[in-house]
């Protein structure tokens, strides 16, 4: 995958000089060659997210998942501990689980047979007699990740012993989902209500270039701010109908390359109220009403709406509305978001359909326009080499902790701060 | 106002799609060319871009459903697309501001709908399936979305002398891709 190994002495890119204050160069997002280093450097070494614990609650539940472009397994193992190893059979290199998820208490590979447990170690060979005395089964298991480790039933890892611990990767980004997870009443989300994939013709980081950026909104998505006109004034989606700056809403650099932008300030006082309808929020909300009586249906409502929190933690997790999106590289212009929609431990059960539909709003009628232009970036910054730069100079960069305008691009610059950070190192070095 | 999506319509809606890989044989008299009517029409409607017409086949309960799996619980799951007769009309005037960036400029589709199979279920109401191709093109792009289709059909009253009698109160999309990655889906399917 990557050429580095064959490079000659002196052929190191430089990436600083690729990185600026106010632009950076086409060749990010244009380039297999940064691509594959992104693969080693970014997701080979820092903490990436995999899953979540409720994606395999039981003893011996597995999912698929990737590190970059990796292939993993997320599995539970007999004693009810999360592990993660790739995907790969030490033996010739095939890939010894097949399906997206489900429960195995043994990957067996469908070459020749080596099977492992749900920890990942090696349980036998065929014909174990024709092996030879040297053969040592503790030394083939399934390769490990170098650490896992869960935040809130999040679960990252990472290929790197040097990495900081997972709390210190996340920093100021964990009480910002706290925030996300204690909406619901148990502390707990849920993350089994199914997955939407959506592909994209266009390299991984014009996500990460719109994870906080409130700019966007009023032109991308005009089809959005003018379908949710018709229904009780345009209330909806009114916080991007100005000015945005000119609103209470606000964006955070995390450190870390992690971004926050935070709409609720500019939604009124109650998110609810700035709602679209969904199918069935009539029926949800007479059901509820009449089983909980109007003051604690208004609170369920709040907590089953869209959380008005853009939380993204470098280098692929997101959380918007009440889903999880897992960014995922494929190749260097191409990408897949991996939608979770989550629901809340301890909530009224009632509540769950309005909370699906709600969450099939903006990926129906939003994400097609960010794809669409993500595409279209894509296209001009691979077919015009002649132009090199892209613009990223929005507003000021401030104080750490700072609150920016929504549309300052301050939070994009402190993300490729973290990509340039971990692109300048080599193999061989801790960042 | 829509208060007809509840959880009883969700167990019905659950118990048709999935009932949908246990059908006998299918009926092939005359209703099978009434039916046909209706939905060769609904598709050159929709190939034309005629939506508000398109708009008229559907009932005042109808429900637009693109699921993840056919056997799928929508009161659990969520879907590539849910609508209701409310947003299946937000999904026209989506469509309609001219700002949908995928659609501009527009799509050219062709639907090629196949095997069209019919069960009557009372007097006023049948069930159909048909296999359907969607071919779509965007410049420089050309990509198909195919499977199948669950419709739950009404008939009109009998003082209206619509289109073919029949109109469509659930439309069920089942793509054999759908749990797979998905490209931009702006179009109705």
């Amino acid at each position: 995958m990557t050429s580095r190994t064959v490079e000659p002495p002196g052929a190191e890119p430089d990436y600083g000089s690729l990185v600026r204050d106010d632009r950076v160069h086409r060749t990010l997002y244009t380039e297999p060659s940064v691509f594959a280093d992104e693969m080693e450097r970014i997701f080979g070494r820092t903490w990436v997210y995999l899953g979540h614990e409720s994606e395999i609650p039981e003893p011996h539940d597995f999912k698929l998942t990737n590190l970059g472009t990796r292939p993993v397994i997320l599995s539970r193992d007999e004693e009810g501990t999360a592990r993660a190893f790739f995907n790969r059979c030490s033996h010739r290199g095939v890939t010894v689980c097949n399906e997206a998820r489900g429960n195995a208490p043994r990957f067996v590979c469908s070459y020749h047979g080596w099977t492992y447990s749900s920890a990942g170690g090696l349980l036998n060979v065929p014909f174990p007699s024709g092996m030879g005395d040297s053969f040592d089964p503790a030394e083939w298991g399934l390769r490990h990740l170098d650490r896992v480790e869960s935040y809130r039933g999040f679960v990252f890892g990472v290929l790197s012993a040097e990495a900081p611990t997972l709390a210190e990767h996340l920093g100021a980004a964990a009480a910002l989902i706290d925030e996300w997870v204690d909406r619901a009443p148990d502390g707990e989300i849920v993350v089994r209500h199914g997955v939407r994939r959506v592909a994209a013709r266009a390299n991984w980081k014009l996500y990460l270039d719109g994870a906080a950026d409130g700019l966007h909104p009023f032109a991308t998505h005009r089809s959005f701010v003018e379908m949710s006109a018709r229904h009780r004034d345009g209330l909806f989606i009114s916080q991007f109908r100005r000015n945005p700056d000119e609103t209470p809403m606000y964006s955070r650099v995390l450190g870390g390359g992690h971004q926050y932008l935070d709409q609720r300030p500019g939604m009124g006082g109650r998110v609810w109220d700035a709602t679209r309808p969904a199918p069935g929020t009539e029926a949800s909300v007479a059901d509820l009403e009449q089983r909980y009586g109007p003051e604690t249906t208004a609170e369920i409502l709040e907590r089953t709406t869209v959380a008005g929190m853009n939380v993204f933690v470098f280098p692929n997790l997101s959380l918007v509305d009440n889903s999880i999106g897992v960014v995922q590289p494929r190749e260097v212009n191409r990408t897949e978001v991996l939608w979770h929609v989550t629901s809340l431990a301890g909530a009224e059960p009632q509540s769950l359909p309005l909370r699906l539909r709600i969450g099939e709003d903006f990926p129906n009628f939003g994400d097609p326009d960010d794809i669409e232009n993500w595409e279209r970036a894509q296209r001009g910054l691979e077919l015009v080499p002649d132009v090199e730069w892209l613009h990223t100079g929005r507003g000021d960069d401030g104080e750490e902790g700072a609150h920016y305008g929504v549309t300052n691009e301050a939070p994009m610059r402190a993300y490729q701060r973290e990509w340039l950070r971990l692109m300048q190192h080599r193999d061989g070095n801790t960042p | 106002m829509s208060s007809y999506v509840d959880n009883e319509l969700y167990e019905r809606l659950k118990a048709f799609a999935a009932d949908s890989t246990r059908l006998g044989r299918s009926d092939f008299g005359s209703l099978r060319t009434e039916v046909e009517s209706l939905i060769l029409h609904e598709a050159r409607l929709l190939d034309d871009g005629r939506h508000r017409e398109w708009l008229d086949l559907l009932t005042e309960e109808a429900v637009y459903w693109i699921p993840l799996s056919r056997f799928d619980d929508p009161a659990t799951t969520w879907s590539l697309a849910f609508d209701d007769r409310r947003r299946i009309e937000d999904r026209v005037a989506w469509l309609g501001t001219g700002k949908v960036h995928g659609q501009s400029p527009p799509s050219r589709t062709h639907r090629s709908l196949a095997g069209v199979e019919v069960w009557p279920i009372d007097d006023e109401t049948c069930r159909s399936r048909c296999s359907f191709i969607c071919d779509e093109y965007r410049p420089d792009r050309h990509r198909r979305w195919s499977g199948t289709v669950d419709y739950r059909l009404v008939r009109r009253p009998a003082t209206q002398t619509g289109l073919g009698d029949w109109r469509i109160a659930w439309k069920i999309i089942v793509l054999i891709d759908a749990e797979g990655p998905q490209e931009n889906l702006t179009i109705i399917l």
